[in-house]
């Protein structure tokens, strides 16, 4: 894969991962955590919003890498 | 604690940053910076943290439960995007030397003196409340820690001089003039200053994560233990989940928004993320280290919330709470590190937003207006850096003083997030101005002028207005009644609209009308060229990277006059550095005429621009250069270039054509070569065929003559006739083809005409056995006055008899007819002969080869075609070298018609030479 290539396809995942997160931790979707249980003793949506938070984290680290490393 | 030892320690640490800042720019000065690292740059966006984050989240989340996460959440899902829009910007910005926001949407829309003033005023009326809340937070801060209102001490606010917010306050604009106005950078970089910001992040993070742990692990045991112990009371069990949902998500959708614009547009942001960075690829590391501090310091707001309300008394104001749990549970120390966090939140963004604000406020607002009165220009006067660094430090204290001011007034009743949303709300107002003109080439200024004034005043009348009513600083009336009276007009419900908690429905009406402003009048309207060339600059930079200034218009001016000008405005000796090194970048000798070349010109303003703005180095440098107005003679060298390009271009397309064309005649060609390669292949087994037959009969005659010696006489001069017969055949056969060879050599006419009647006549009677054997009775009807044809006659005989015998050959066998007519043309001059037959209509596609070379009709009915093919193809040329001309007609009502066409014999010289056209 040539460098504008691989450039452009990094470009694109970083507006998937944008638009994923967008509908990921916005309503109606995170109603869907709004129960009153526990996971690991916090509140789902509590527990939700930090998973979520750590995952796009790692995933905009995956995205902003350089090209080949 | 001692409010001296509260006093002393804070004053200590302010000192402390001092130190890491003189300390950075001695490094820098080294050439081995501190700053010049992705995760410097990274703690240095976490100026985004300020006490609304450190004391403000643990207040929202004990009213809200998770509803203070989308401030957090909002700029952690940009991130992979930001990482795209800030490269742009610091592109941009490197380029156009532009060192603020407002000056980054001025220069976008043509440099706009007008646009860059509005945009300053807005943000300083929007940044305003958040810089108050900063005040706020570290008087109450100061409040705790010393236990103040416990004791009714001395920092009771009753007079003057007993409230401390007015000494931290003078602390801070101080403290600010000394960071910030040092020296005139024409970068405006603050190595030092960064250094001492991501000092203070640290503090910060370090601080709250601290307070998190001893809450959790000391004063519980744990995660669990703490929410188990929250869900036994409902004024905490009903943190844990939403039930409001329609408002709560209304809200937390319209706080991502605002939270994920500010990232990008508060004015501090800019700064530290444009204005300061030192390499453009930090931006990828910053991309998530940004986030991770992010999550790091929001972690344990939720759990100190909770704590809080379980354990404090119900009068200790939430926003407090981080720092009155450890007091309360005695641990003073850990108290006074939290201080320190709350004062570095503070201290930092007060410190950076003012700078970024007096930048603004100096650059974009007083500088145009001071350029403008020209006194700056005044030989001798004082010099212009000097003041504006004056200026700034006056700037400073205003901006500090209208803080303070609305913290006393409003702030100091309110939560810090309610302020600081409607900062966020204001800065709101620059996304579509800002985001559209750096994606949108056709985004003008008048559109962004009126996006911003329609956002901005919405904006006013939906938050400020209502605040102050509220705080009962002006009347409260048009609360309930509306604006003016009018019911549609209620500041919390614009045009009757319900259902929306004041920042949400400020923010949707607000867009609503500045987007829609924005996005209409920019397609409604065109730019002057200025404006054009600047969209493409921001639209496109990747483009203009590298490269220097593309001048779209000449501009002209003196050099002596622009070095002048460097020296006055940056000062002696910052002017002969600049000068210095560009005179490193050019050729020698450029400048001996005292033309500034368009690189020195360039090279001037923009130094100008990173000193003072952009619209205030147009101004500045718009004497001394004459720009946008060229001359006839340029304008007419830039026509004539232009149209140069054009009639190159036109040039090429003709010749494209030309050589389309010639391709398709060559096709052409090249189709009919082909073509004829077969009728010669064809032709050559025609003549052979034709020349075996006859040689066979000969053969067979001369074998019987020779071995049948009994033949009577009678007989055998029969036989011997058949084989003269044969030879003629023979004979006649290997003429035509010698006929046709010798047509393509040119020939002299005959010097005498042929006479065309006589000869047709003469044919006839010459063809009788043929045309009598197949009961044909010809008709002729010869009306044309002068038939003569400049041509020998045997040729013209040979015409007659070519077209005779075809006619007979094809007649109707049933009822056959022929037909020969002459006639004078008329006007058209010369005269026309028609042989017309009844036979079997000939078909479009073989009319059109008939006269070619070798062509014999193609028919399944009839027996082998006899000839050679090359009888029409003679005639044709024949009557061509007599200047006339032969078509053929055919169909069912008229039979098959040859026409000849000669011209009038007395127009024409027998004498002259007519050349054979070769095919």
């Amino acid at each position: 894969m040539s460098e504008e290539v691989m450039h452009s396809k990094r470009k694109e995942k970083r507006w998937v991962l944008f638009i994923v997160a967008l509908l990921a931790l916005n309503p109606p979707f995170i109603f869907l955590f709004n129960v009153p249980d526990f996971i690991a003793g916090i509140p789902v949506f509590y527990f939700y919003c930090i998973a979520m938070w750590i995952l796009l984290i790692i995933f905009t680290r995956l995205v902003s890498k350089k090209p080949g490393q | 604690m001692k409010a001296s030892l509260v006093i002393l320690v804070s004053l200590l640490y302010l000192t402390l940053l001092f130190v890491i800042a003189i300390y950075a720019n001695k490094r820098n000065k080294l050439g081995k910076s501190l700053v010049n690292n992705p995760i410097i740059y990274a703690l240095s966006l976490t100026v985004y943290c300020t006490v609304w984050t450190f004391y403000g989240s643990v207040g929202r989340s004990a009213a809200t439960g998770i509803g203070f996460i989308p401030v957090y959440l909002g700029p952690t899902l940009l991130m992979p995007v930001w990482y795209q829009i800030t490269r742009k910007m610091i592109l941009i910005s490197k380029h156009q030397r532009i060192t603020s926001i407002a000056d980054f949407i001025s220069s976008r829309y043509g440099k706009s003196t007008f646009l860059g003033a509005i945009t300053t005023l807005i943000l300083v009326f929007g940044i305003i409340p958040y810089i108050s809340i900063q005040l706020k937070a570290i008087g109450f801060s100061f409040d705790i820690i010393t236990q103040q209102n416990a004791a009714g001490g001395f920092w009771d606010a009753s007079t003057f001089y007993r409230d401390k917010v007015n000494y931290f306050t003078i602390l801070l604009a101080v403290f600010t003039i000394l960071f910030g106005t040092r020296s005139l950078d024409p970068n405006e970089r603050h190595e030092g200053l960064i250094a001492a910001i991501a000092f203070e992040s640290l503090i910060k993070l370090i601080a709250f994560v601290s307070v998190g742990i001893f809450v959790v692990y000391f004063l519980f045991d744990g995660m669990g233990h703490l929410f188990a112990e929250g869900a036994k009371y409902k004024h905490t069990q009903n943190l844990y989940t939403v039930s409001d949902k329609a408002a709560f998500g209304t809200s937390w959708f319209w706080v991502m928004v605002l939270s994920a614009s500010a990232v990008i547009f508060l004015p501090r942001q800019f700064h530290v993320s444009i204005v300061e960075n030192q390499n453009i690829t930090h931006t990828r590391q910053a991309s998530w280290l940004f986030p991770l501090y992010l999550l790091l310091i929001s972690f344990f707001v939720m759990p100190i919330a909770i704590a809080g309300k379980l354990l404090l008394d119900s009068g200790v104001e939430p926003d407090t709470y981080v720092l009155s749990l450890p007091l309360w549970a005695d641990a003073p120390w850990l108290a006074l590190l939290v201080y320190l966090g709350g004062f570095s939140a503070a201290a930092s963004m007060v410190v950076i937003s003012v700078i970024a604000l007096s930048i603004m406020v100096s650059n974009n607002l007083l500088m145009p207006l001071l350029a403008r009165t020209r006194t700056a220009q005044v030989e001798g006067f004082a010099l212009l850096s000097e003041r504006l660094l004056s200026l700034r430090r006056i700037v400073i204290v205003v901006i500090m003083f209208l803080a303070y001011a609305f913290y006393k007034l409003v702030s100091k009743d309110f939560p810090l997030v309610s302020i600081g949303l409607i900062s966020f709300a204001a800065i709101l107002q620059l996304v579509p101005s800002a985001i559209g003109g750096m994606y949108w080439t056709s985004a003008s200024k008048k559109g962004a002028v009126a996006g911003l004034l329609a956002g901005f005043f919405i904006w006013f009348i939906t938050l400020p207005l209502p605040t102050l009513a509220e705080s009962g600083i002006i009347d409260a009336d048009f609360m309930n009644e509306g604006y003016f009276g009018l019911s549609w007009l209620k500041p919390y419900h614009l045009f009757g609209i319900e259902g929306f908690d004041p920042i949400s429905h400020a923010c949707f009406w607000s867009m609503f009308f500045n987007l829609g402003l924005f996005t209409v009048i920019s397609i409604l309207t065109s730019s002057p060229v200025e404006e054009r060339t600047q969209a493409d600059v921001f639209v496109n930079i990747e483009k203009y990277t590298g490269s220097p200034d593309l001048e779209v218009i000449r501009r002209e001016a003196s050099a002596t006059r622009l070095k002048d000008l460097l020296y006055r405005y940056l000062g002696t000796s910052r002017g002969r550095l600049a000068l210095k090194k560009f005179k490193g970048q050019i050729k020698k000798g450029r400048e001996a005429d005292d033309v500034a070349t368009p690189e020195f010109i360039a090279f001037v303003e923009q130094t100008l621009t990173g000193a003072f703005g952009s619209a205030s180095a147009k101004i500045l440098i718009g004497s001394d250069i004459r720009q946008a107005t060229p001359t006839l003679d340029e304008l007419n060298e830039m026509l004539n270039q232009t149209k140069e390009i054009l009639e190159y271009s036109t040039a090429l397309e003709d010749k494209t054509r030309e050589l389309e064309a010639t391709t398709r005649e060559l096709n052409a060609v090249n189709q009919q070569l082909k073509a004829l390669d077969t009728l010669k292949a064809e032709f050559i087994s025609t003549v052979t065929h034709e020349l075996r037959t006859p040689i066979t009969t000969i053969r067979s005659f001369a074998q019987i003559l020779e071995k049948d010696t009994g033949l009577k006489e009678e007989q055998k001069k029969a036989y011997l006739n058949i084989v003269i017969k044969e030879c003629d055949r023979i004979k006649n056969l290997v003429n035509q083809v010698l006929d046709v060879e010798r047509l393509d050599i040119p020939q002299a006419l005959p010097g005498n005409f042929a006479n065309a009647h006589l000869l047709l006549e003469e044919s006839f009677e010459r063809l009788k056995p043929q045309w009598q054997a197949r009961g044909i009775e010809p008709e002729m009807k010869l009306n044309a006055h002068d038939a003569r044809v400049v041509l020998a006659d045997d040729k013209v005989l040979q015409i007659f008899f070519n077209l005779l015998s075809n006619a007979i050959k094809f007649c109707d066998t049933e009822d056959p007819s022929l037909k020969v007519i002459s006639y004078d043309l008329g006007e058209k001059g010369g005269w026309a002969m028609e042989f017309i037959n009844n036979g079997k209509v000939i078909p479009h596609d073989f009319r059109k080869v008939i006269f070619d070379k070798f062509t014999q009709v193609q028919d399944g009915h009839r027996a082998k075609p006899e000839g050679s093919g090359l009888g029409l193809f003679i005639t044709k040329k024949l009557v061509e070298s007599a200047g006339g001309e032969i078509a053929v007609y055919s169909d069912d009502s008229q039979g098959t018609r040859f026409v000849l066409h000669f011209p009038d014999p007395g127009h024409v010289d027998p004498t002259a030479f007519i050349g054979f056209e070769h095919i």
